[in-house]
């Protein structure tokens, strides 16, 4: 059992948390920025002793990507909104925080059920994973920022890439650079979108977003 | 010549940035169209070889989406060179170049035989298209596209978790994503692995492809778009997702697990149908009304892979009808938009009068996409229902005829009060006449003659935007009572893929 | 053995009071005050034993015995509580249990006397106590069931002598959780500083103090008591789930013990002047989020199969 690699996967699910309790947008990205660093790190302890060159590529590709370039650029994009902080999201913190305990006793007891073929350097991986995106879901659906949202799908798509993690052995370079690329193009669109957003309605509240409906 | 055909229109869309004049770009467009469509052509007569270490390659499933997208793209950047005639060229840039991207991630989707490279075609197109859906910048088209990138992403990464779930279910033997490989190892694929893959694909695929609970997305990006954009949405996009599906159908059938895959995908068709009867009865919007049709047919599309091989060769064959059909219908949206400036069913009245050609592309569009007889519409939704008899789905062949009769019911009484009557042009003046139906009906019957506003309302329809329309009518009605040897042949055969 | 247990109780029953002088210093300290001597509160116990108290009339028996009744509860929790590597006075297999629900009935006495004095006051005191109490309450047994899970033993000594001597190499991260939320909930059983300020008696937002408003004299000598020693049993057990390494020998081992509890109190300390009071609602987030860890501990621990 490796303990290190079992204190990160904790500590990317507890940041997983921490965004989740937060209502401030800041921390928020700040928080998933650190979340996406120390997700980078989990290959290093993963595959330790079969380390090879294009896995540290992609995990360095990953850190950079999403730890720096991602938060970075959503600071650009809010940066016109003057209401940096949800004030009376959908589901309240508290709720979401609970549901997201619930939320973590499900993916773990789902994991048990569910066996991976090969033998992994740690039991956590899946469960954690699946955490992540329970959450990001939950950020999703429970909040009315925009940014929130979008901060949502990131941490969706922390939790498939930890899951990817997984699969890195066996997938091409080509197909998981592809992927970690549109996922930054999708969060350059996302972003964009904010930003217009925030320009035409003067915030970044989806609850206006409500003119078309049947 | 694969690698040729995604490039391409890369390259072009990349190039068109830097052209100064619209009308060079209008060109640039069409021609790339065009050449896009006559090499998809020749691959009819010769079968492209598979490149790039097996990546990219042509079956007849492929060809099939591919050239109703080449196809369907061509005649809306046919139309485009009328519509962009009379607008200010201000982000015609960005949209045409968008417009080129967006072909050429299609066209990825389309020729890739490795389920990574699949969904990033997809997330592309999902992506590309965001310009060309938030064209006009309001704030209603805002919204729309909001919804539409946050949806299909959602969507997208729950796929690409079913990607990752496959590859783990080929773990052991497998060891990689190519389809070919998959289908001929299908056999070794770890079966719950396998299930829960399918679920995930489903739904995230299925999300890009408007089927019903996740289909929201779909009415407020197509009525917000610009018209060709809703063409290409419900012509290209949506069968772009359902080929992945389809994709994923394959591996089921070679794993032997078609029974699962048909089950969820009729029970996720009749939802289909059942929403989008619901949202077109009484629907305010006509794009919107045929938005919700654009679902409808998706659930056709659904039902028909579940039936077994009939259903099947129905079903592909309802891809061409119904990405034809939907393609002209949105263009005939375009043109009454552009004649009446409102996309109100109650706005809009006496286009038959008025506009005698637009009238009839309408009435048109009415009967192709509520399947009557003399349109290709009919014949493949016939085929599917046939498929569920013979199979004995008694259930799912009453649901299906229920929900089509009603649908066709919802649909009639909308068009058919915009085809009528008399313009609503003299009514739009007085507004506290319009929604007392007696009295409206007395002030139109005095004012015959047609107000100032009603005259310099009404332009004529120029050629590009009549031809294109005008010759996918035909199309799908050719179908409706020919179906070439060639295109029978190649149906044929990837019904075969799938197991039919 | 008799020599150990004398040490034991000693500790137990005259050290609490200089962690709180420990904490007043550190935060006088951090203040740039010279602050009050160290054994202050020594002699703050000493000029209430001297004083008479005050009843009021609307209150009966049960205000009168609750002091002596919580008192009685905490200190027999604290000699079920192994202090350094002294076996405590009374030990038996499950005593665990016991020691939660000890305190429990601490705090259900002192609930109770401030409902009888009639105060409106006090009963919101009291209703928020109770409120932060059932979410602490069930947070800390989780905490002790992961110990219990870990040590596979249902006694405190069994727990903290030796039990969790391997743990720390083997699922240290599920331990960082229990410490982390075991840390949040001793905050709030103690009422310190981010959950209630434990030295002013004015505010709305107080949730212990406004209970013990009416108790004066010995009766409150007896609860300031009873709080000085529930901080050092919470305190003990901190530092015995952190600190798993002992020489053996007891003189040395409770020597360490004694420096480690004073960080301990240090370690409050900062804290208290560091950081600022919460809002009363964000209590219970704080609360969920110690909750929560140490669900998520327990979930792992589940897992694993320990």
């Amino acid at each position: 059992m490796n303990v290190w690699l079992d204190a990160i996967l904790i500590l990317i699910v507890i940041l997983g948390l921490f965004i989740v309790a937060s209502t401030r947008l800041g921390t928020m990205i700040h928080i998933f920025g650190l979340q996406s660093l120390f997700l980078g790190c989990v290959p290093f302890f993963l595959y330790a002793k079969e380390m090879e060159l294009y896995i540290i590529f992609v995990c360095l590709a990953a850190m950079v990507l999403r730890g720096l370039i991602m938060p970075y650029f959503l600071f650009w994009a809010i940066r016109h909104v003057s209401v940096r902080s949800e004030v009376s999201p959908l589901i309240g913190t508290g709720t979401t925080l609970l549901l997201s305990g619930f939320a973590i006793a499900g993916a773990f007891l789902l994991a048990s059920k569910l066996i991976f073929p090969v033998k992994i350097g740690s039991d956590m991986v899946i469960p954690s994973s699946f955490s992540l995106i329970i959450m990001g879901f939950l950020l999703l659906v429970g909040r009315n920022k925009a940014i929130s949202q979008v901060i949502g799908y990131l941490v969706l798509e922390n939790g498939i890439f930890l899951f990817a993690i997984l699969l890195l052995k066996k997938m091409p370079l080509l197909v998981e650079m592809g992927i970690l690329l549109d996922l930054f193009i999708a969060a350059l669109v996302m972003g964009i979108v904010v930003n217009h957003i925030s320009v035409e309605f003067n915030n970044t509240d989806t609850t206006q977003l409500t003119t078309l409906k049947d | 010549m694969l690698i040729f055909l995604v490039l391409f229109p890369l390259i072009v869309g990349g190039s068109v940035f830097i052209l100064a004049e619209q009308k060079s770009r209008n060109r640039m467009l069409f021609f790339t169209a065009f050449l896009h469509t006559a090499c998809v052509f020749s691959f009819w007569k010769f079968q492209p070889a598979f490149v790039l270490n097996g990546f990219l390659g042509l079956d007849a499933l492929g060809l099939l989406v591919l050239s109703v997208v080449s196809v369907l793209f061509l005649m809306v950047s046919f139309y485009l060179m009328g519509y962009f005639k009379n607008e200010s060229d201000v982000s015609h840039r960005i949209f045409i170049g968008f417009l080129l991207f967006f072909l050429s991630f299609m066209t990825l989707v389309t020729i890739s035989r490795h389920f990574g490279l699949l969904l990033i075609g997809i997330e592309a197109t999902t992506l590309s298209s965001v310009p060309l859906i938030n064209f006009v910048k309001t704030r209603q088209s805002i919204e729309a596209t909001w919804k539409f990138l946050m949806i299909c992403l959602i969507g997208i990464a729950l796929a690409l978790l079913g990607t990752y779930f496959l590859a783990v279910a080929g773990f052991d033997n497998v060891q990689s994503l190519f389809i070919d490989k998959l289908l001929n190892h299908a056999k070794e694929l770890s079966v719950p692995w396998l299930k829960i893959s399918v679920i995930f694909l489903l739904i995230g695929c299925g999300t890009k492809m408007g089927l019903a609970p996740m289909h929201t997305w779909l009415p407020d990006a197509h009525s917000q778009a610009p018209s060709p954009i809703s063409a290409l949405l419900s012509g290209c996009l949506l069968n772009c997702a359902f080929l992945s599906i389809l994709r994923v159908g394959q591996v089921c059938f070679a794993a032997g697990q078609t029974p699962f895959f048909s089950s969820m995908l009729i029970l996720l068709g009749i939802i289909s149908l059942g929403v989008a009867y619901v949202f077109i009865l009484g629907q305010e919007d006509y794009k919107r009304m045929f938005a919700y049709s654009s679902v409808e047919h998706m659930g056709i599309l659904a039902i028909g892979i579940g039936l077994g091989p009939i259903g099947i060769y129905g079903s592909l064959l309802h891809v061409i009808n119904n990405a034809f059909t939907k393609g002209f219908a949105f263009l005939v949206t375009g043109n009454l938009y552009k004649q009446y400036k409102s996309k109100k069913v109650n706005d809009v009245r006496g286009v038959l009068r008025e506009f005698p050609i637009t009238g009839i592309f309408l009435l048109a569009a009415f009967l192709a996409v509520s399947a009557m007889p003399p349109f290709g519409t009919f014949i493949s939704e016939l085929l599917i229902l046939y498929a569920a008899l013979i199979g004995h789905h008694y259930l799912v062949a009453f649901f299906y005829c229920l929900f089509l009769a009603l649908i066709f019911i919802g649909i009639a009484d909308i068009i058919l009060k915009m085809i009528q009557g008399q313009s609503v042009s003299s009514v739009i003046m007085s507004p506290r006449l319009k929604h007392s139906g007696v009295n409206c009906a007395k002030d139109l019957n005095v004012n015959k003659d047609p107000s100032p506003l009603g005259l310099r309302m009404k332009t004529r329809e120029s050629l590009s935007m009549i031809m294109p329309i005008l010759i996918l009518i035909v199309i799908v009605l050719i179908l409706g009572f020919y179906i070439p040897p060639f295109l029978d042949n190649d149906l044929h055969k990837a019904a075969g893929l799938l197991g039919g | 053995m008799t020599i150990l247990l004398l040490l034991h109780l000693t500790i137990l029953i005259f050290f609490p009071p200089l962690l709180l002088g420990f904490i007043g210093k550190t935060k006088a300290f951090f203040a740039g005050r010279i602050g009050p001597p160290l054994l202050q509160p020594y002699y703050d116990l000493y000029k209430l034993m001297r004083k008479a108290s005050v009843y009021s009339v609307t209150t009966n028996w049960i205000f009168r015995a609750a002091p002596m009744v919580s008192l009685a509860a905490i200190l027999s929790a604290g000699i079920l509580m192994p202090i350094a590597a002294m076996k405590p006075p009374v030990q038996f297999w499950g005593d665990m249990i016991l020691f939660v629900y000890l305190f429990a009935l601490a705090r259900f006495v002192i609930i109770l006397a401030a409902l009888d004095t009639g105060s409106s006051f006090e009963g919101m005191g009291a209703s928020r106590e109770a409120t932060f109490g059932c979410l602490s309450e069930i947070t800390m047994f989780l905490n002790l069931t992961i110990l219990a899970l870990l040590s596979r033993n249902l006694s405190l000594s069994e727990i903290f002598l030796g039990g969790l001597s391997s743990s720390w190499l083997l699922v240290g991260p599920v331990l960082i959780l229990v410490v982390v939320s075991f840390f949040l909930i001793l905050l709030v059983e103690n009422s310190r500083i981010p959950v209630d300020d434990p030295e002013t008696h004015l505010e709305l937002t107080m949730i212990h103090e406004v209970m013990v408003l009416d108790h004066s004299g010995v009766d409150l000598a007896y609860i300031l008591y009873g709080k000085a020693v529930k901080l050092f049993i919470f305190g003990t057990m901190l530092v015995s789930i952190i600190i798993t390494f002992r020489t053996g020998d007891s003189l040395i081992d409770t020597a360490f013990f004694i420096l480690e509890i004073i960080a301990f109190a240090v370690l409050i300390g900062i804290v208290e002047s560091t950081m600022a009071r919460l809002r009363l609602n964000k209590v219970s987030f704080l609360l969920f989020s110690a909750f929560i860890f140490s669900v998520f501990g327990f979930i792992v621990i589940l897992v694993r199969g320990h």
